[in-house]
């Protein structure tokens, strides 16, 4: 296409946003609150993952020993064991001592409580999926009284991320379905008004892709504005969310940095500027089958 | 540069519009088609831009097998036939020049290739003066001559009129088919529908006559509309 014809299209273009000034700007709003919550839902999803990662990456399995069992021996089985990542022996004096710095009790008393504590050997595994299977084998070991892990937070976030991944992805098509919807009734408003145009589009020859042109530029227009929209409201509302955390309660991480945040308001934008696009190709099409 | 060969055509709602229609126009040839309201003529003037696909026989223009053009193979086509209607189909908000322009746009034609022909074009048409009027400003003979000037610009060997002289006085009516009777004679095979028995007696042109969707007569030369 020729200089010529691209500034035709953007023309068009141009026109026919003007033309429908108040149907587009309820389309981009509209837009921009479904690319918004789908912008949330999918920092929800991510963060949940990332804090499940955490979780999981810190979670052990502790192995109580009986009072004769040989660690070191158990230590060499587990090693063989591929799922294993790492294995590290506490004695029971060291678990009375962590157990004291954590509850605050001065370690002088220790000597009047006595130690109720067995000695402990500490097993992290590669994946964290493999926790259960791996803690199950090593309950058979010589020597083990018991097998305990935090099986139940990794667990619970991760079946909150897994639901929020589907709930997300539910909600998310039906915005997808409703965005493309929005852009597809006003590129149809636009295709009616100028009907009487792309008809002489037609008829003096202009290619099924000339006559597109336009709508698809007006679909991605809607797209970007609301995307752009969209992206900035809700990466200052993380940012706020971030700040909050971190002053408010530190222990909460969220994933946070510049690159993330552009990378993720591009991406809206990407996806808005798709479903546009996409909304207008499917109104056009349409038209032009019918013609 | 029109040929014609058994057409039939039948619309999707069961109407038969045309029936064994053998028709063969020559390059540069001035025609008219001619019948009744209902006769069959606009639907033989959309088999000859692909508007329709016969439902039998052939249609060839400028070499091409219609009927068989894929769909991507229609805008071309398009390029090569220039069509005028009764209603003129000017767009309101454009000045003549730019609806003359516009059918130059919608190809992607640059700005200078655009501003040497499209006052070529309105030259031809005789409103080489009024490129910055719109079309409200004009007489009806004006803006038919805005269209033909449009169907025009991109040298289209084949130009068809469906009734372009419906909307206009007589003697505007004479001065529009005299206009296109002039661009016939340039070498554009021009293809005139119309059921005007005051043009066509004083024309003395060749004469399709089509009844019920059948030709009936095909006065080469002199022909007058109802061959008397
Ligand atoms: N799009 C259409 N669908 C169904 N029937 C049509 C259509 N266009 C025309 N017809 C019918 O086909 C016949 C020929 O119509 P037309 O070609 O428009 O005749 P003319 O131009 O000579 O008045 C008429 O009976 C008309 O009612
Ligand atoms: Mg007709």
């Amino acid at each position: 296409m020729e200089h010529s014809g691209l500034t035709f299209v953007l023309i068009e273009t141009w026109t026919a946003i003007r033309r429908n000034l108040l149907i587009t700007l309820a389309a981009i709003g509209n837009m921009t609150i479904c690319l918004a919550i789908l912008g949330a839902f999918a920092l929800g999803a991510v963060n949940l993952d990332y804090l499940a990662g955490l979780q999981a990456k810190g979670a052990f399995i502790s192995v109580y020993l009986k009072a004769d069992a040989d660690g070191g021996a158990i230590r060499d089985e587990l090693y063989r064991d591929e799922r294993v990542k790492n294995t590290e022996f506490v004695s029971k004096d060291q678990v009375l001592l962590e157990w004291a710095h954590m509850t605050g009790t001065d370690p002088s008393e220790l000597e009047i409580i006595g130690n109720p504590y067995p000695d402990i050997i500490r097993v992290w595994v590669a994946n964290p999926n493999d926790l259960p299977a791996v803690a199950e084998t090593v309950g058979q070991f010589d020597g083990v009284d018991d097998v305990q892990y935090r099986k139940s937070v990794t667990d619970k976030i991760l079946a909150l991320s897994q639901g929020i991944k589907i709930s997300g992805m539910m909600l998310g098509l039906l915005l997808v379905a409703g965005t493309m919807l929005i852009v597809n009734t006003t590129v149809r408003l636009t295709i009616y008004a100028r009907r009487r145009e792309i008809r002489i589009m037609q008829l003096v020859g202009a290619t099924n892709w000339f006559i597109r042109m336009p709508l698809l530029c007006e679909g991605a227009f809607q797209g970007i504005i609301g995307g752009t929209l969209a992206a900035t409201i809700v990466a200052i509302g993380y940012a706020c969310l971030h700040s909050y955390l971190a002053q408010n309660l530190q222990f909460l991480k969220i994933v946070y940095s510049a690159q993330f945040v552009i990378a993720f308001a591009l991406g809206l934008i990407l996806a808005g500027t798709l479903f546009g696009v996409a909304g207008a190709l499917f109104s056009a099409n349409r038209y032009l089958a019918k013609t | 540069m029109i040929y014609m060969e058994g057409i039939g055509l039948v619309y999707p709602d069961g109407t038969r519009a045309l029936r064994g229609v053998d028709l063969h126009i020559e390059r540069g040839e001035f025609c008219f088609l001619v019948g009744a309201s209902g006769s069959g003529k606009s639907s033989l003037l959309g088999l000859i831009y692909r508007e329709f696909v016969p439902t039998e026989g052939r249609v060839i223009v400028a070499g091409q097998d219609v009927a068989a053009l894929p769909r991507k193979a229609v805008p071309f086509l398009r390029r090569q036939v220039g069509v005028v209607f009764q209603d003129f189909r000017l767009l309101p908000e454009k000045t003549i020049w730019e609806n003359v322009a516009f059918a130059l746009d919608v190809l992607g034609v640059g700005r200078k290739e655009k501003h040497h022909k499209v006052p070529i074009s309105l030259e031809l048409v005789g409103l080489a003066d009024k490129g910055e009027a719109f079309p409200h400003q004009l007489s009806g003979g004006e803006q038919q001559r805005v269209s033909i000037a449009r169907a025009l610009v991109n040298a289209p060997p084949v130009l068809l009129a469906d009734e372009p002289t419906g909307n206009l006085d007589p003697d505007v009516s004479w001065e529009i088919v005299q206009l296109l009777a002039n661009i016939a004679e340039r070498g554009t095979t021009v293809v005139v529908g119309t059921h005007d028995k005051y043009i066509v007696d004083l024309m003395r042109r060749r004469v399709v006559n089509l009844v019920q969707g059948t030709v009936v007569r095909d006065a080469k030369q002199g022909g007058s509309y109802d061959g008397t």
